[in-house]
């Protein structure tokens, strides 16, 4: 399960550019609080959602949640709270 | 004293509004619990009472074959789970 | 003092100079208490090492330390053929003493068995007691009274560990024992020299004569044997060694004839002569006391030995007849020679056998103590500070340091100056200092880590009240331990409002229309109401335990402040319980939002003391005016199904605690607020929602409402019985209000009857007549007793007029449930449907079985 295999999300348009997070990993989190993101668990499964929160041990919740693996939706939480020690990057999913 | 908010400040919350709910856990090692929570900790060590747990077994197949996964279930009256094999957990759904 | 052989005076690097050149090396200089010499070395006893030898050895360490098995470990100690009180007896007796014993010594350790043969005499001569006929065991208790056993040889010595002075007892009393034996072996023998050889030992002059005598007859045997040996020497000059053993062969059985002779004329002179024919006698294993398979060999060795001894004597002889002449004089040499030999040879073997005693338990060391001792040994080579470890050099620095008070102020510890203020020469105090700084400031960082800790879990935390409830799962031990991996601060309030969720349901619901609540936004996620009552939880957490610290009610000031305390955090509570405000501002309300979730129901149950009656009374209005925005009342259409589903099962539990924990605890009213005015008006609430009533009234949950408000209204129409008996009527005004307000509810209820019986919404979804709907029936009878009830309680409240109403109304769910009843066998389902049915009638005064059926 490489991350090169998974294609992009059907329904999203690619992330764009990070244009103007504050130039540092927190100022980044703290623009992304309360949009669409992306999560990437080590084991290549993807979250998208809308980030409601998150905290130094990079664990997440999200609201709205779509999991994908390979690229289809496995499943759809409400909410979803992910353990940090499982995320493998957190990515803007709409311009911030 | 702040009036009380619902507001969802920190990603546990989201775990402690859960309490004494049905929440749904996703598990290392395709496993996942359904069942009612009643304690937590930082780690996510978990206490659920009334589980149904799920094991999806991915027999091997050879290779190009659409592997078929089996789907196993248990019933637990009471499970303590310990927080490093947590990946997910979702509050209760209902409504 | 010499110790144990070792060299004990170490090398002299004590002195001050070479002390200070050493602090310039990496090496540990161990000068323990040299900064004040305590003199605890002077206190040392020097004196009393006279014996030490005695018990060590002196001489160089030979085979007698070699305990791993060369020597005969068997337990039983070596026969011991010259004891202590031996020794004088080979010294009185001179001849003894240089024939046998000189010969004897030559070979330590094996021990000639007939050594002893002379002892019966010696001990008849030291020891009345202990002469030929005494019985060996009082001999032992003469001599050693407190061993119980001393004559236990082989085998069965007792098993603890004996002292010393044991030992020798022991040792003594073998030897004794041996010599007893043989006497008694030999007793016949020696009967008749007994009395010669005691004058002869008595006698010192005797010895002279008998050495003349000896002398006499050895010239005499010289002078016949030096014919022969001229021959030999001639006939065997080319190898003299083989000549002189041969003349040696042919003079022994010479001399053996000759001798017996001799012990016939002189007794005394058994000594030399016997003895060399003697030890055949105890080699035979019959003859031998207590033979031992390792003295088999020991046999073999004497055989030797004797042969060897043989030889030596023969030699002797052969130099005494060569030396006659000089031999007075040589004798005396000799003898004195001997007799140091002797003691000397008695020593080593008193040792040798202490020694062997003692090695019994020598192994009693085992490997793990070895290696503990020289892991300690090994550490304190290693450590840096080889005090550190060192309990009672610690005890002995605290206490001198405390003694000392000019040291106290080197000892304030964690001051940088300290340890310099020192004398820099005392290299011994100073690394103390410093160790101990060192474990100080540890102990300190640990105690102030711990405390930062606690703070922290106190401050809050992430999961706050409830880290460490299943204990500490602290540690880093796995990988997937939480990690704080960046500071981020906690998202704020504002960014929370910026949610895009909020603002897309806000768009979607574009006006307020207060009257139909269904398009107003809800006022918070489901998510946020749990989250808003798991608050709420904390907070009355918190108040129970402000009530377990109530003050006692002397304490005005106290009771006052936590009157205060108590009332802000009930403030707080009804505050977020968001009762008051707009009716209609959100859909739903957010206080029945609030007590959607199965937890927001139980959390009011709790409230049951904490709500003033107004307040309950605001909360049930809300949720009377309301009704319909109730969980329970919009999903009670899943309780009309008979069939078994998580959903179903959901809505029960949600139905039995709204009822339960809701309306009959957390805002159940105090008696002296439930008024009848106060049930007029819930009732009235619920009729002014028209159509929405009709609706709840299909409801199972709806009509419990219901049927609740009435029974408590009715039961105050007709009056209380007060505390003194009489009967408390409530205002006539409310209950004309009651009277109109009844009449309303009649006239609305009486076309909802039949389809307020769960029966009557589910059986129709079956084919009639069948046996199935009768079975669905079955389940059905315990929806509709609830209804049946309600229905008997509101009928008894009317008129006749009105009975006669409800009578037509309800004659065919009457007349179907008793039909139903009739198909069925005798048994408890019959009767549930006919108990139904009479509830209702027996309100009216009537009863099925008035009811004929065709």
């Amino acid at each position: 399960m490489s991350d090169e295999a998974s294609p992009p999300p059907p329904d999203g348009t690619p992330p764009p550019a990070p244009t103007q997070s504050s130039g540092s990993p927190s100022g980044f989190l703290k623009a992304v609080v309360g949009k669409r993101v992306v999560v990437r668990l080590v084991s290549g499964v993807d979250y998208r959602g809308v980030l409601q929160c998150l905290d130094g041990y990079m664990n997440i919740a999200m609201e709205q949640t779509e999991e994908y693996v390979n690229g289809v939706v496995t499943n759809r939480y409400g909410d979803a709270f992910i353990r940090g020690n499982n995320v493998l990057y957190i990515s803007a999913g709409e311009p911030i | 004293m702040a009036e009380v908010s619902g507001e969802i400040q920190e990603p546990f919350d989201l775990i402690r509004l859960s309490l004494s709910e049905r929440v749904v856990v996703k598990l290392r090692g395709d496993r996942q619990l359904s069942g009612v929570l009643h304690a937590y900790d930082g780690h996510m060590n978990l206490i659920m009472s009334d589980v149904e747990e799920t094991i999806m077994i991915v027999d091997p197949v050879p290779e190009g074959v659409k592997p078929s996964i089996r789907v196993a279930k248990r019933h637990i009256e009471m499970l303590y789970v310990r927080g490093d094999g947590v990946i997910l957990v979702s509050p209760p759904q209902r409504e | 003092m010499s110790f144990f052989g070792f060299e004990t005076s170490l090398p002299q690097h004590q002195d001050t100079g070479q002390n200070q050149a050493f602090a310039e090396e990496d090496v540990a200089v161990y000068t323990w208490g040299d900064a004040s010499y305590d003199t605890l070395g002077d206190a040392l006893q020097e004196a009393g090492d006279d014996l030490n030898d005695e018990t060590f050895g002196s001489g160089p360490v030979g085979k007698d330390f070699d305990f791993s098995g060369t020597f005969d470990n068997t337990r039983q100690p070596k026969p011991e053929p010259a004891p202590s009180q031996n020794i004088p007896s080979g010294l009185s007796n001179g001849n003894n003493a240089w024939t046998s014993n000189a010969a004897t010594s030559v070979l330590p350790k094996h021990v000639h068995p007939s050594g002893s043969a002379a002892a019966p005499s010696v001990f008849s001569r030291i020891d009345p007691l202990l002469a030929g006929r005494t019985e060996p065991k009082q001999v032992a208790a003469a001599v050693h009274p407190p061993v119980d056993a001393p004559f236990m040889i082989a085998g069965d010595y007792a098993s603890q560990p004996r002292t010393m002075a044991e030992i020798e007892a022991d040792m003594k009393a073998a030897a004794m024992q041996q010599q007893q034996l043989a006497q008694q072996r030999e007793r016949a023998r020696i009967l008749e020299q007994q009395q010669m050889l005691a004058q002869q030992q008595q006698q010192q002059q005797r010895l002279q004569e008998e050495e003349r005598m000896r002398q006499e007859q050895q010239e005499k045997l010289a002078s016949i044997e030096r014919e022969r040996l001229l021959q030999l020497e001639r006939q065997a000059r080319s190898d003299p060694l083989w000549a002189i053993r041969q003349a040696m062969m042919e003079q022994k059985i010479g001399n053996q004839g000759h001798v017996h002779e001799r012990n016939q004329s002189i007794p005394s002179e058994a000594s030399p002569m016997s003895r060399n024919r003697q030890p055949m006698i105890p080699v035979l294993p019959s003859q031998m006391p207590h033979a031992a398979p390792a003295q088999q060999q020991m046999m073999l060795q004497e055989l030797l030995y004797h042969q060897q001894q043989q030889q030596q004597f023969l030699e002797q002889q052969l130099h005494a007849q060569q030396h006659s002449e000089k031999s007075a004089e040589v004798m005396a040499d000799a003898q004195r020679r001997i007799q140091e030999a002797e003691i000397l040879e008695a020593k080593h073997r008193r040792r040798v056998s202490k020694i062997q005693s003692m090695a019994r338990y020598n192994d009693l060391m085992t490997q793990s103590d070895k290696d503990f001792i020289t892991r300690v040994q090994v550490a304190q080579l290693v450590t840096s500070d080889p005090y550190a470890d060192d309990f009672y050099a610690q005890v002995y620095a605290s206490i001198k340091q405390q003694r000392n008070a000019s040291e106290i102020n080197l000892l304030k510890l964690g001051s940088a100056g300290a340890s310099t203020q020192g004398n820099p020469n005392q290299r011994g105090p100073h690394r103390r200092e410093n160790a101990i700084q060192r474990m100080q400031a540890q102990v300190e960082r640990l105690v102030n880590n711990m405390k930062s800790r606690e703070l922290s879990k106190e401050a809050g935390a992430p999961h706050g009240p409830l880290a460490n409830v299943l204990g500490k799962t602290s540690g880093r031990s796995y990988k997937a331990a939480p990690r704080q991996l960046l500071q981020i601060a906690i998202a704020s309030p504002e960014s929370a409002k910026a949610h895009p969720v909020k603002e897309h349901e806000a768009e979607k619901a574009p006006e307020h229309i207060p009257s139909h609540g269904n398009q107003a936004p809800p006022p918070f996620s489901r998510a946020e109401a749990l989250l808003i009552i798991e608050r709420l939880f904390t907070n009355i957490l918190d108040m129970e335990q402000l009530r377990r610290n109530k003050p006692l009610a002397e304490e005005q000031v106290a009771i006052a402040a936590w009157n205060e305390k108590q009332q802000a955090l009930l403030d707080q509570i009804w505050q977020g319980l968001r009762v008051a405000g707009n009716l209609h501002e959100t859909n739903p309300h957010p206080f029945i939002a609030l007590i959607a979730p199965l937890k927001g129901k139980r959390f009011i149950g709790r409230l049951g003391r904490d709500l003033t009656d107004n307040q309950k009374v605001m909360a049930l209005s809300v949720i009377v005016t309301l009704i319909d925005q109730v969980d329970v009342i919009r999903n009670a259409a899943i309780l009309d199904s008979v069939e078994d589903s998580q959903d179903r099962r959901f809505v029960e539990r949600q139905a039995y605690a709204f009822q339960e924990h809701v309306i009959n605890q957390g805002l159940q009213l105090s008696p002296a607020s439930r008024t009848l005015r106060v049930y007029n008006s819930l009732i009235e609430f619920m009729l002014e929602n028209g159509p929405v009533f009709s609706r709840v009234m299909r409801t199972r949950p709806g009509l419990t409402l219901l049927e609740h408000f009435f029974a408590e209204a009715a039961l105050l129409k007709h009056g209380l019985q007060g505390p003194d008996g009489e009967v408390i009527s409530a205002p006539p005004e409310d209950i004309a209000k009651w009277d109109k307000l009844y009449d309303r509810l009649f006239d609305v209820l009486l076309p909802l009857w039949t389809i307020m019986f769960p029966s009557s919404r589910i059986l129709p979804a079956f084919p009639p007549d069948s046996m199935e709907i009768i079975q669905v029936s079955l389940v059905t009878d315990g929806f509709d007793q609830p209804v049946w009830r309600f229905l008997a309680g509101f009928a008894l409240e009317g008129t006749v007029e009105q009975h006669s109403r409800l009578v037509t109304q309800l004659r065919a769910k009457v007349m179907g449930t008793l039909k139903m009843a009739q198909r069925l066998e005798e048994g408890k389902a019959k009767a549930r449907k006919i108990r139904n049915v009479d509830l209702f009638l027996n309100a009216l005064g009537l009863s099925s079985s008035q009811i004929p059926l065709q």
